[in-house]
């Protein structure tokens, strides 16, 4: 019974990694100027314009934007050497949740919440996902036949 | 009682009590004849502590093993790397782009299905675009600002456009440049007003929702339609200047594009100023070639499609000379402004430059089409003022009329680029400067003017019967907006007051401008405007406005006046032309006239009376 609700919240954390990961293949925005490119190409097309997405510099965008996925891989890294619920994760799993946060706080902000795609919610619950199975109670999972 | 119990009660039990060192003594001289571990002998039990105590070791603790931890962190390593490198290139390379000209034409038809500027841009050719997202950024924050559109990053909210069924073919026409011809698709549009802003839908009050498509296969009647895709950086782009240069050689059946053109470094002007003075003198000489040697090939290909654009001008010729010439510019790295003033003559008489404003001579045509010299009058066409509500032309370019005295405020300079150490003009940076300029100083009487919606500002002034209303000092081409107290079934009368154009020429009282008059919910009282010798009754009691629009041409000076009927001159209830007739405005815009006179009224009730209302 431990072994199997260990592997469940490590495969819960890397469930919410991957949608981390996989926010970045999607579409961000739903309708208007940039609901045509995925992901990197939406935020690649707007570093190469230069412009200033309103409310919202390019350069703030890109770097918040590419945490997103980068902190989806850093998470897998974490739970392949430590396991889910070791220190590194937890720090791992709470940084994704205000990148994430942020990210689709300023995805509103520029686009409203209506015109918002797949992409930030699916990063939104990675992160929620990957949260909750780094700090799971331990009653949860704590082996009860001793 | 298990067997480490017995033993351990053994041990208490046996012996004496005594003292610790005795007890140290004691094991220390026992230690020679040691007993064997493991071995118990029961029978000296009191005196012999046992020498082996069993410890319960517990075993050591084993980690739960992770199945796929390595690989699993291997994967999020890669995964970094990727997401790093995928960083790095969007930081640092152009972007955008498709890997085949089919490619970029179908990524530019999904960027409008999306109604997304961005995307289309990312496939438009960089060299072309570069400033072009400057300006529609600027548009769009002005958009939001006036509240055309409710959001900048949705300009397009409530029109919805549709690209399906594409099929595209290619030709090659030179390396690096294929064209893509739409074999077949459509293009259908939709509007849905209540997602317009408020200020749309006021300005369209009433309009339905429309939905409409195209055949974009046959868009022009007599060729197939295509669009020119170029590859700059390994990445094919969509090219609006060599899609229009194609489609100019292929209406005029024009020769081949040469794209073997000569370097950048063999085209060109050494300096700036000399660029801009080397244009002006090849337009004047009517030397093309090398007024399209001058404009960068990298932005507008000119010179490879000279043949063909030479055979479209065919014997048409500019018609002026140019006898002073001075330029001014300021260089910023590879991009410089330049200023231009110069002056000339042409065969209607003398022209000048003055960085802004260009003045000439504009002879008037008289009622029988005749030009008639001793009614010419000088006019200035100003660029980079106030922006006009007569059209998307006219947008920068300002007509003043004659007396106005027109002098640019703001010079309008002509941007320049330098490639390969050569100096080029550069057009589209121009003309994008020039709207950059325009768009900003739209303001909200500008914006209300062209959608219609004068009425809705707040008055200017009040409008005082019988009181004459200055237009002297606005220069805005925004109509004025009075305010009137009426009261019902008033006859009124207006008419503009300004120098006459032509002396003799019946038609100028005509050429000030036009009044239109609103109730106070904002609706027209009728939908004719107020001309002279066109007299309009009011409703009812109550507040009204009347919007002045005076005309772009007209001088700064002038008035504008409204009678009662009953007190107007009589050059305002009969101004010439109509002789004897007076019209009074019908229900539906038209005028009716009663006269026995001879002389055709250009009121006439068979035509409708122009009622526009602010373009």
């Amino acid at each position: 019974m431990t072994a199997r609700r260990g592997a469940t919240v490590d495969v819960a954390y890397f469930l919410g990694g991957a949608g981390l990961l996989a926010s970045s293949l999607l579409h961000w925005v739903g309708r208007g100027a940039g609901s045509a490119l995925r992901g990197h190409a939406l935020v690649d097309a707007v570093i190469a314009l230069g412009r200033d997405v309103p409310g919202l510099s390019a350069a703030r965008l890109t770097v918040c934007w590419y945490a997103v996925p980068a902190i989806g891989a850093v998470s897998w890294i974490a739970l392949g050497l430590t396991g889910a619920r070791s220190t590194s994760s937890r720090i791992v799993a709470g940084v994704a949740v205000v990148i994430a946060v942020a990210v689709v706080a300023a995805f509103t902000a520029v686009v409203g919440l209506d015109d918002l795609a797949a992409g930030p919610w699916l990063a939104l619950a990675g992160a929620l996902v990957l949260a909750g199975a780094a700090f799971a109670p331990r009653r949860l999972v704590a082996d009860r036949s001793q | 009682m298990n067997e480490l119990e017995r033993r351990l009660d053994l041990l208490a039990r046996r012996g004496t009590p005594r003292g610790a060192d005795a007890v140290l003594e004691a094991a220390n001289s026992g230690s020679d004849g040691a007993a064997t571990p493991g071995e118990i002998d029961d029978s000296v039990s009191d005196a012999t502590p046992p020498d082996v105590i069993p410890f319960v070791t517990a075993e050591p603790a084993r980690r739960r093993r992770r199945p796929f931890g390595s690989l699993i962190a291997a994967a999020g390593m890669a995964a970094v790397l990727v997401v790093g490198a995928v960083a790095v290139s969007g930081l640092l390379g152009s972007g955008g782009g498709s890997n085949s000209p089919e490619g970029a034409v179908r990524q530019l038809a999904d960027a409008v299905s999306h109604e997304d500027p961005i995307a289309a841009a990312d496939v438009l050719a960089p060299s072309e675009v570069g400033s072009l997202e400057a300006t529609v950024s600027n548009a769009e924050h002005r958009a939001a600002d006036l509240r055309l559109v409710d959001s900048a990053s949705a300009p397009l909210r409530g029109v919805d456009l549709s690209v399906d069924g594409l099929q595209l073919s290619t030709e090659p026409l030179g390396p690096d440049v294929t064209k893509v011809t739409i074999s077949s698709g459509t293009m259908s549009a939709r509007t849905e007003h209540q997602l317009f802003s408020q200020l749309l839908q006021r300005a369209m009050h009433g309009a339905h929702d429309e939905s409409s498509s195209v055949d974009l296969a046959h868009l022009a009647d007599d060729q197939p339609t295509f669009l020119v895709a170029i590859k700059q950086d390994g990445k094919w782009y969509v090219s609006a200047a060599y899609t229009v240069l194609e489609y100019v050689r292929e209406a005029n059946r024009g020769p081949a594009p040469d794209f073997d053109v000569p370097p950048a470094s063999a085209l060109g002007a050494d300096t700036p100023d000399a660029a801009v003075q080397d244009a002006l003198r090849a337009l004047s000489a009517n030397d093309f070639n090398r007024l399209f040697s001058l404009v960068a090939p990298d932005q507008i290909p000119l010179y490879a499609y000279r043949s063909s654009l030479a055979q479209a001008i065919g014997d048409s010729r500019t018609d002026f000379t140019v006898t002073q010439l001075s330029t001014s510019s300021t260089t910023n790295g590879d991009t410089a402004n330049v200023v231009l003033h110069a002056s000339g003559s042409t065969s209607s008489g003398p022209w000048s430059w003055d960085g802004g404003c260009l003045h000439s001579r504009d002879p008037n045509v008289d009622t029988n089409g005749d030009t008639n010299a001793s009614t010419s009058a000088d006019y200035a066409y100003c660029v980079s003022g106030t922006p006009s509500v007569f059209g998307g032309l006219a947008f920068f370019v300002l007509p003043i009329g004659p007396g106005r005295g027109a002098t640019s405020t703001t010079p309008a300079p002509i941007a320049v680029v330098r490639r390969d150490g050569r100096w080029f003009v550069n057009p589209v940076g121009t003309v994008l400067g020039l709207l950059d300029g325009s768009i900003g100083k739209v303001d909200q009487r500008t914006l209300y003017a062209t959608l219609g919606l004068s009425q809705d500002l707040p008055a200017d002034g009040a409008l005082t019967l019988g009181r004459p209303v200055s237009l002297a000092g606005d220069d805005s081409p925004a109509p004025r907006v009075l305010a009137l107290h009426g009261h019902a079934g008033e006859r009124i009368v207006g008419a503009f007051d300004v120098p006459n154009l032509a002396s003799g020429d019946d038609i100028e009282s005509y050429d000030g401008g036009e009044a239109t008059v609103y109730d106070s919910d904002g609706k027209r009282v009728s939908p004719g405007a107020l001309f002279p010798g066109q007299v309009m009754t009011l409703p009812r009691d109550g507040d009204y406005k009347v919007v002045v629009q005076v005309y772009g041409f007209a001088p700064a000076s002038g008035t504008f006046t409204v009678w009662h009927e009953a007190d107007a001159p009589e050059s305002a209830l009969h101004p010439p032309g109509l002789g004897d007739q007076q019209c009074e405005i019908t229900d539906d815009g038209g005028s009716m006239c009663s006269s026995s006179s001879a002389v055709s009224s250009p009121f006439d009730s068979s035509s409708a009376t122009t009622a526009t209302s602010t373009p």
